[in-house]
């Protein structure tokens, strides 16, 4: 996988938020058409990564690259045809599904250009692949936590990205869209760096993992080599036991319960 | 039993035409409306009052009207708050200022009044923007210290212009005080096509930038991640919607609430669609607008009303009205 | 409403005939009360086919045809009216609606009374341009006449220290700018917030006490009501108050740059020579 391209770089990068958190210093690269998984505790970094790996926070040391080139330097647009990112949490809005999609094709659209029919293709082909084909007149306020996800998912492939920075892209779906989402990105051939609180799922999907811990990276590597009992109890407080599921022969972690 | 969307539409933009065509008609002279259209000679008295008082006034009316809802609609589209109103900005106050020190200065001079409210209008909003981008800069929320910083500047020019008026004689500030209540009776051609150029360009710009609009009034970080050089286009339209009240409240006085009570009405009519919601205001406002000045004009003539008592008065018993309906949604 | 304003100015005009000169007399909106009275005392009242509100003597001026008030102005019905003339005051009228008359191509006269002999020269004025010049000079004469006689009565008496009350709360008075200004220096008194910076101050209560006014005017008005101060409690310290100083002239008189100020002017000189004859009566009886 060495001849792969390298897509976004992080050199040395260091950002203090005013309460007093520290991300870094931290260095890490993506290659094209991986799936990175990024795990950690609460509170361990994982969102305010993908927030500096997405060109919304400032550095205040160090650099991002895309494909070479700094994220803070690049026009907005160009940057956001290249890199999409979906937040943790939307904010709420009154928009119609179809008008959230529509704000994807953002990037694509000179001011003057107007809508026509491709969008209006690209925006049912995004919506087919996440389940919401018959839902493109509802208003968002009308679909439920899951449907609300896919949605905003929906938005983030439409963007045409390289590069999707996803936090916790499969909070609120059940477990059938979990996998076929999931499936849906390996298949697209997209470079993917998303949060996951279940190790399980990432490990399943994920080329790549990368552990954070308070803010500092733990370990980078397929998951083989990063999820070993040690590593986890390190991270995440708590023994547990590392085997391989039945199903595809990738790890499996179960964690020991609480004794009661 | 409600009427389809595009019904709606339609029925307020051929209320916009047919407003001005019978405020043309609504007044002390009586006018021969057609035969003034149609060329045909007449006295040249209703000539007069047509072409020079008549229609610059009523166009000035919906120009006006159209640029305060306009800008409600924008600035409550980019704080992301109902209640956001032109006139937070500090826009009366700086534009008071400017007309106490031109009334002061250059009494008998006509022209120097507008200019001068103008710039102290401009200067006003220009304060508050850099102001409140400096305390971003270190970390505070944009909104609210726009409003706040807005609020500051407001009281600091209304303290020094009454500081002025109170140093001077008793008819500078029966001028400032009844020029303050806005009025539309200095309306002319110059004015006219002054406000007719901003409104377009900002109608415009509005029109290109739907997305981005649409992006920034969802959310600063939702816009950045695709693609809105956030910073640059809410500069770009609060100095826009700056300069448009500066030239209304120039023009005009202080016209209140116009720019907080149609953009809710739209909302409640037309949805949040961005374009219907920023022309439907915009149309919406002049209408209104048409039809508050014919009434300032008429109803206790030949005393003309001050236009902001009309709009305070109606914009005050709709809200009033709406929170009475609206129940609190921490309630059901 | 149109029609009916019509029927006003047709009926004023007809019922004021005959006019002062049927053929060559102009159409007169006058924008100010004072300018009103003065066109009536040199007889031409009549040419006056539209005014501002409080334009309300003599009582003929009450039913023409209002155009406006100070705070703005009708332009469409001054244009009814089809005036030869409209005449304001530069201070008092509105700046804007004139501009715009003027740009309209009505022909605008503008008046300004600073001084009490402006009165005068007024009236010359409203006389060439009403055609009434005899009537006109004849009053100007009578003005200049009576104020020749008190100035030379009361300008050069001792001069009495004065407070003039214009309003009670905030408390105000006038500064040397102000109308009634000219007739207290006149009347040889002397205004004891002469050092203003504005014409219409507001004082504090401490200045008036510090100040010892040896006599307290408080102009009143029959037409607008107003509070006097109390002065018995709050001012008790004060020598004209337990002297009972205190003059009440016509206010309605006196703040108009009419005719009638003179006879304002008179009562006012009056009132203040009572109370310089009570103060030289004290000090001769304490000296003897």
């Amino acid at each position: 996988m060495t001849d792969s391209v390298e897509l976004l770089q992080c050199q040395q990068v260091r950002l203090q938020l005013p309460g007093g958190f520290t991300l870094g210093p931290l260095s890490f690269r993506l290659c094209a058409g991986k799936i990175y998984g990024l795990l950690g505790a609460n509170g361990a970094g994982k969102s305010t990564l993908l927030q500096l790996a997405g060109a919304l926070k400032t550095p205040q040391a160090g650099q991002v690259l895309l494909k070479q080139q700094p994220l803070q330097q690049l026009e907005p647009r160009v940057r956001a045809q290249q890199l999409a990112y979906l937040s943790q949490q939307q904010p709420p809005t009154n928009m119609t599904v179809h008008q959230l999609l529509q704000l994807g094709l953002l990037p694509h659209k000179a001011l003057w250009q107007g809508d026509n029919a491709a969008d209006k293709a690209a925006i049912d082909a995004a919506l087919l692949q996440v389940g919401l084909g018959s839902k493109a007149t509802a208003l968002l306020t009308q679909l439920s936590g899951g449907e609300q996800q896919r949605a905003h998912l929906a938005r983030v492939l439409v963007q045409q990205a390289e590069l999707l920075l996803l936090d916790e892209p499969v909070n609120h779906l059940d477990i059938h869209y979990q996998h076929q989402l999931l499936a849906t990105l390996r298949r697209s051939g997209l470079t993917v760096l998303a949060s996951f609180h279940d190790i399980n799922l990432a490990a399943a999907y994920c080329d790549e993992l990368l552990v954070l811990q308070q803010g500092q990276l733990q370990a980078v590597g397929t998951p083989e080599q990063v999820l070993t009992p040690a590593l986890l109890q390190q991270v995440f407080g708590r023994p547990c036991l590392v085997d391989r599921s039945p199903f595809d022969g990738r790890c499996r972690v179960t964690f020991a319960p609480e004794s009661q | 039993m409600r009427l389809s969307l595009s019904v709606r539409c339609w029925l307020l933009l051929l209320l916009l035409p047919a407003s001005g065509l019978a405020a043309l008609q609504i007044g002390v002279v009586e006018l021969p409306l057609w035969s003034l259209l149609s060329g045909q000679p007449t006295d040249a008295l209703p000539g007069q009052v047509f072409w020079q008082l008549r229609l610059p006034r009523v166009l000035l009316a919906g120009l006006a009207g159209a640029s305060l809802a306009l800008c409600g609609a924008l600035l409550q589209l980019l704080s992301r708050n109902e209640l956001a109103d032109p006139y937070l900005f500090g826009v009366v106050s700086g534009a008071a200022l400017g007309a106490t020190i031109s009334s002061l200065l250059l009494p008998g001079l006509a022209l120097a009044l507008p200019v001068a409210a103008f710039a102290g209008a401009l200067l006003a909003v220009l304060t508050v923007l850099l102001l409140a981008q400096r305390s971003n800069a270190h970390g505070m929320h944009s909104v609210s210290t726009l409003l706040l910083t807005g609020l500051a500047v407001s009281f600091c020019a209304s303290a020094i212009a009454s500081l002025l008026l109170y140093q001077a004689d008793s008819f500078a500030a029966n001028r400032i005080i009844f020029w303050l209540m806005g009025s539309l009776s200095r309306a002319d051609w110059p004015a006219v096509s002054i406000l007719a150029v901003s409104l377009l360009l900002t109608l415009t710009l509005c029109s290109l930038g739907r997305r981005q609009l649409a992006a920034l009034a969802w959310s600063d970080d939702m816009a950045q991640s695709l693609g809105v050089a956030v910073k640059r286009w809410r500069l770009l339209l609060l100095l826009l919607c700056a300069l448009l009240t500066a030239v209304v409240v120039a023009y005009c006085g202080g016209i209140g609430f116009v720019g907080l009570m149609i953009p809710h009405l739209v909302r409640l009519l037309f949805g949040t669609q961005i374009l219907l919601l920023l022309f439907g205001s915009a149309v919406g406002g002049a209408v209104f607008l048409i039809w508050v000045d014919t009434a300032a004009r008429t109803v206790l003539a030949p005393q003309e009303l001050p236009l902001g008592i009309l709009t305070a008065l109606c914009g005050s018993l709709f809200f009033l009205l709406l929170l009475n309906r609206r129940r609190s949604p921490y309630e059901s | 409403m149109r029609g009916f304003i019509a029927a006003v100015a047709l009926a004023c005009t007809l019922l004021q005939a005959p006019r002062a000169q049927a053929d060559t007399a102009p159409r007169l909106i006058v924008l100010a009360p004072h300018l009103v009275e003065q066109l009536y005392s040199i007889g031409a009242g009549a040419l006056i086919v539209g005014t501002v509100e409080h334009a309300d003597y003599p009582a003929a001026a009450t039913a023409i045809p209002r155009v406006g008030n100070y705070a703005g102005l009708q332009l469409e019905s001054i244009l009814a009216l089809k005036p030869d003339l409209v005449l304001y005051w530069q201070s008092g009228s509105p700046a804007a609606a004139i501009s715009q008359l003027q740009q309209l191509g009505v022909r605008t006269v503008g008046f300004e009374a600073k001084t009490l002999e402006d009165i005068a020269a007024d009236l010359t004025r409203l006389g060439d341009l009403t055609g009434q010049q005899q009537q006109a000079a004849q009053a100007a004469a009578e003005v200049r006449q009576r104020l020749t006689q008190l100035r030379r009565q009361y300008q050069t008496q001792k001069p009495l220290r004065i407070f003039y009350e214009l309003w009670d709360e905030p408390l105000s008075t006038i500064g040397p700018d102000a109308w009634p200004s000219q007739a207290l220096t006149l009347c040889g008194a002397e205004n004891i917030f002469a050092d203003a910076a504005s014409a219409y101050p507001q004082v504090s209560a401490e200045a008036l006490l510090a100040r010892q006014p040896d006599l307290i005017i408080q102009p009143v008005s029959a037409t607008e009501n107003r509070r006097l101060t109390d002065y018995s409690s709050r001012f008790a310290g004060l020598r004209a108050v337990q002297l009972q100083q205190r003059a009440q002239p016509d206010a309605d008189l006196l703040h108009r740059a009419t005719i009638r100020t003179l006879d304002g002017v008179a009562q006012l000189c009056q009132l203040i020579d009572q109370s310089r004859q009570f103060y030289a009566a004290k000090e001769r009886a304490a000296a003897g």
